[in-house]
């Protein structure tokens, strides 16, 4: 029905102090997607999501949801932070209780839904994330993995119709990285639109479909991951590296006769494939 | 404090409904501070510590450095009792002469320092029972169930979580200054101490502040509800307790 779920019209925003974090910035988050931002340390990535849900307020441009502009008045507030949900980047402000399973309960309380319903995500959703087992364990003896699962887990189980996580997988072991993003892919499945940060380019390489790169509080380059990370001149703006998965690729291209019609590998299993192929066209 | 906290979340006892622990440790409180047998309070004693030890499977020196706390308080205040001033020396036990007058420990006087100092035990024993037990967030559940009011609830509960979350940072803090040598003498110490207090309210606040825009993107509105997971409540702890409290009672009023 939308086909931009989010939007964000020459936003302008400024700290306190003078930092003008946000420049000039113009995005359109489409419904039902996978989104990437990606940008240096300090580029604007946490400030941009503090405004997905209202708790910036640009001091120019507008925010739209639903093709609807944010007028920052209560009942819309309260209806926007129903459907965004935002795991934030240290989970240490976001888990309020001392208890894991209080915190997750949080969200779905305020949502209003009967208990029995509410007892069963939380259920589903700890088991999904792994922290089931960490039910009975005070926040404050978790490793920050841990917390960062039940962060995760506290905005899951809200089932927004847009989730956004800050970083989601830093500081996870590469088992619980993979656990995560198949957690979010299977969201996406059922209509979720998923909007992220992160540092593993990697990882975002495989798993985006649509990658916005942040520079200095600008959007300055956008467009399908393969060709944002191709583009030698953005890379090298944004002080971001090349996927491996790209950069074997592009060698295997120089180097040999690969199909013109070759997809573009994404994931580690489909350069493997590209590479035994190869093998086998040579003997 | 802290330290403790690690025993409390994983004592043998936590398997129950908080709720029934906290009435047998309220209930036998009461039984205690009533009863005049001072015997009553030496088994009160007893079984509480031996819950905790055999039962909760709390370290037993865990429990006894515990129990040593408030001893230093109990014994003077018990000596002061003990002690009494007379113009003759006829019943005393034992006294010295300052004056006119006679120092000294008399039956009476001997009879309800003790009393005192095992009722005083048996209360604290009482609620050690309790602490160690229960888990904070569990006793705030406790007290929602008896119903606290809701503002009372909700700060125990942040105030909980800020504790950790303070101590941790400060440690952070410490960390940090003595691996860069901020605490190699004692002038150096003083300053770095300083900066650690400076930042670690700086800190506070803006952890604080954060805490509060996640809990608004999670649709906070001036009350904190939260669910907490299922407690059961069981028959074996139930009948344990309510038989103990039942005979310390017979053997106490009746
Ligand atoms: N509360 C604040 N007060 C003042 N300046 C701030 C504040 N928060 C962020 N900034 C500044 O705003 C700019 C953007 O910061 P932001 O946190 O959005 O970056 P980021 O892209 O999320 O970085 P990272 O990858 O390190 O998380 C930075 O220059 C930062 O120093
Ligand atoms: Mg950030």
């Amino acid at each position: 029905m939308f086909q931009y779920i989010l939007e964000a019209k020459k936003i302008e925003f400024s700290y306190l102090d003078g930092t003008k974090a946000i420049k000039d910035l113009s995005l359109k988050i489409p419904q039902g997607k996978k989104i990437a931002v990606v940008g240096n340390n300090g580029a604007g990535k946490t400030t941009l999501f503090l405004h997905f849900n209202g708790v910036h307020r640009p001091q120019k441009g507008e925010i739209l949801f639903k093709g609807e502009k944010l007028s920052y008045n209560k009942t819309q507030l309260k209806t926007l932070r129903k459907n965004i949900g935002i795991v934030f980047q240290d989970p240490d402000n976001q888990l309020f209780s001392a208890s894991v399973y209080q915190d997750i309960s949080f969200g779905p309380v305020n949502l209003g839904w009967p208990e029995n319903k509410i007892r069963a995500k939380i259920e589903k959703v700890m088991k999904q994330t792994g922290t089931w087992d960490l039910r009975d364990k005070p926040t404050h003896s978790l490793s920050h993995g841990q917390k960062k699962r039940v962060a995760i887990a506290g905005i899951l189980v809200m089932e927004p119709e847009i989730i956004i996580l800050d970083e989601p997988t830093a500081g996870l072991d590469p088992i619980y990285t993979g656990q995560i993003m198949k957690l979010l892919d299977d969201f996406n499945k059922n209509g979720t639109t998923i909007v992220l940060s992160s540092h593993n380019i990697d990882e975002i390489y495989a798993w985006a479909d649509y990658v916005f790169v942040i520079n200095a509080g600008e959007i300055i380059a956008q467009g399908l991951p393969e060709e944002v990370f191709r583009n030698e001149n953005i890379l090298k703006k944004a002080n971001l590296i090349k996927p491996w998965v790209l950069e074997i690729f592009d060698e295997l291209m120089g180097n040999t006769e690969i199909a013109e019609y070759t997809k573009i590998p994404r994931t580690r299993e489909e350069i493997i494939n590209i590479i035994r192929n190869l093998h086998s066209t040579c003997n | 404090m802290l330290y403790v906290d690690e025993f409390v979340y994983t004592n043998k006892l936590r398997n129950s409904h908080p709720l029934e622990r906290f009435i047998f440790a309220f209930v036998t409180l009461i039984i205690g501070i009533l009863t005049n047998n001072p015997l009553i309070n030496l088994i009160i004693v007893t079984i509480m510590l031996s819950f905790l030890i055999y039962w909760a499977k709390i370290p037993s020196f865990v429990v006894v450095r515990l129990m040593l706390i408030p001893m230093g308080f109990l014994v003077l205040g018990v000596v002061t009792i003990a002690i009494s001033i007379s113009f003759s020396p006829n019943d005393m036990l034992a006294y010295i002469p300052v004056g006119t007058y006679y120092l000294g420990i008399t039956f009476k006087s001997l009879n309800l320092a003790i009393s005192t100092m095992l009722r005083a035990l048996s209360s604290i024993s009482c609620l050690y029972f309790l602490a160690l037990t229960t888990p904070m967030i569990e006793l705030i559940y406790v007290l929602e169930i008896l119903k606290m009011p809701n503002i009372v609830t909700e700060l125990m509960i942040l105030v909980y979580r800020f504790i950790f979350i303070f101590i941790e940072t400060a440690f952070n803090i410490y960390t940090a200054q003595s691996s860069r040598w901020g605490y190699c003498n004692f002038k150096r110490s003083i300053y770095s101490l300083g900066i650690l207090f400076a930042n670690l309210w700086g800190k506070a606040f803006l952890k604080s502040k954060a805490l509060f825009i996640s809990l608004l993107s999670r649709g906070y509105e001036n009350k904190l509800q939260v669910l907490n997971p299922k407690y059961r409540f069981s028959k074996v702890y139930i009948i344990t307790f309510g038989i103990i409290d039942l005979l310390l009672i017979i053997m106490a009023f009746i």
